[in-house]
């Protein structure tokens, strides 16, 4: 028996155990003298000792367990029936109606805030809106420049020029 | 007509399929018969992955309150026990998917009485291994720990193929899966399982006392068993 015909055996082996007493015989000699499918052997043997180790037997639960179980079952059948596909409309149809909600409550916000702002000021509200503060500083110290000292004293040098 | 069947006293026992239409109809105790019928089988699949009696109970509620609301899916002419098994594997399935998962395994996780079992058990011939048939609480708590560090898909192809046996058809159908995905998922179940027991292996090298004791005449520990 060459190492691969005793692999192919423990392999059977491992899952439903050795039958053929030739067979069994005939590996069992070849693990003797083979250390490195003896090595092997060994792993698979553990894997089902310890898979089969987890074999329970066969055994009545408490009756009380049907009694439990008739009970849910009967509070279930109490409750309203809620297949699964009422249940997705019902909730896109609850997520569309709080989207509409949302949307609607911020166009009027947006509308009232306009309307709460002079008109000379929504061009820097915007601005700002709009991450654009160089605009939004234009705006603010373009009204500023005009009572600037310094503007205010040149419009005064050029007007007596003029009057000259 | 839907067929009924007589028992030993002679007396009508409505069919499966009877009990299924009645229980769709509203009636309460239909349903509660199917509970009574396959009770036992429902608790006893859930024994195959929880060894814990509670969860076994916890599975088996959950299995039929699933039954009862999926009743309407139950095709004519099918084996109703086996469209039960399958929600009661998949429950399972649920279960150890809820579970937490334990990330390593070491020798340092075993209890002593754990680690003697490990020591004896690989101290004897691979052969004498494999011709064991002697089962023990130390070896399924050993197996418990093990199994635990592996994926839910992976745990559970290795319970219902390598210990129960089933084919991957048997497995594909019981889960929903193709063939395919069972023998991929076997190939690395197996992989990932070896991989642990290889270490643990490595790691558990039997001492000569150990040897000993698994040569000489069974250890007071297992006689006190």
């Amino acid at each position: 028996m060459t190492c691969r015909d005793v692999r192919r055996h423990l392999m059977a082996w491992a899952r439903i155990g050795a039958e053929d007493r030739a067979e069994r015989e005939a590996v069992r000699a070849h693990l003797r003298q083979c250390p490195s499918c003896e090595e092997e052997a060994r792993l698979w043997a553990l894997r089902r000792m310890l898979l089969q180790a987890t074999r329970t037997d066969v055994v009545d639960p408490d009756p009380s367990l049907y009694a439990r179980v008739s009970a849910q079952v009967r509070r279930q059948r109490a409750r309203p029936v809620f297949p699964f596909w009422e249940a997705v409309r019902a909730f896109s149809a609850s997520i569309a109606l709080t989207a509409t909600i949302v949307l609607i409550l911020l166009v009027g916000v947006n509308i009232y805030v306009h309307q709460q702002i002079p008109s000379g000021r929504r061009d820097f509200v915007s601005a700002l809106m709009e991450r654009n503060f160089s605009e939004a500083e234009r705006l603010v110290f373009a009204g500023e420049e005009e009572l600037n000292q310094d503007s205010v004293l040149g419009a005064l040098v050029a007007e007596s020029r003029e009057s000259r | 007509m839907v067929a009924e069947t007589r028992n030993s006293a002679s007396e009508l026992v409505p069919d499966d399929e009877e009990l299924v239409e009645r229980s769709l109809a509203g009636d309460a105790e239909a349903f509660e018969v199917l509970v009574k019928r396959y009770g036992r089988t429902v608790y006893n699949v859930a024994g195959r992955f929880f060894r814990q009696p509670e969860m076994r109970e916890d599975i088996t509620q959950e299995t039929f309150l699933k039954a009862y609301q999926a009743l309407h899916t139950y095709r004519r002419g099918a084996s109703f026990e086996r469209w039960l098994m399958k929600i009661a594997v998949n429950a399972c399935y649920d279960e150890l998917r809820r579970m937490k998962r334990r990330r390593e395994f070491s020798l340092a996780d075993l209890a002593e009485d754990e680690r003697v079992w490990l020591e004896e058990a690989l101290a004897k011939p691979a052969f004498e291994l494999f011709e064991q048939q002697q089962q023990s609480e130390d070896a399924a708590a050993v197996a418990e720990k093990l199994l635990a560090t592996l994926s839910p898909e992976d745990r559970l192809v290795m319970l219902l193929y390598e210990r129960d046996g089933l084919s991957t058809a048997e497995i594909g159908d019981l889960m929903g899966w193709s063939r395919s995905k069972v023998k991929i998922r076997l190939f690395r179940a197996r992989r990932a399982l070896d991989k642990r027991l290889r270490r643990l292996l490595r790691a558990a090298r039997p001492t000569s006392a150990a040897k000993a004791r698994a040569e000489g005449p069974p250890s007071r520990r297992a006689e006190g068993r």
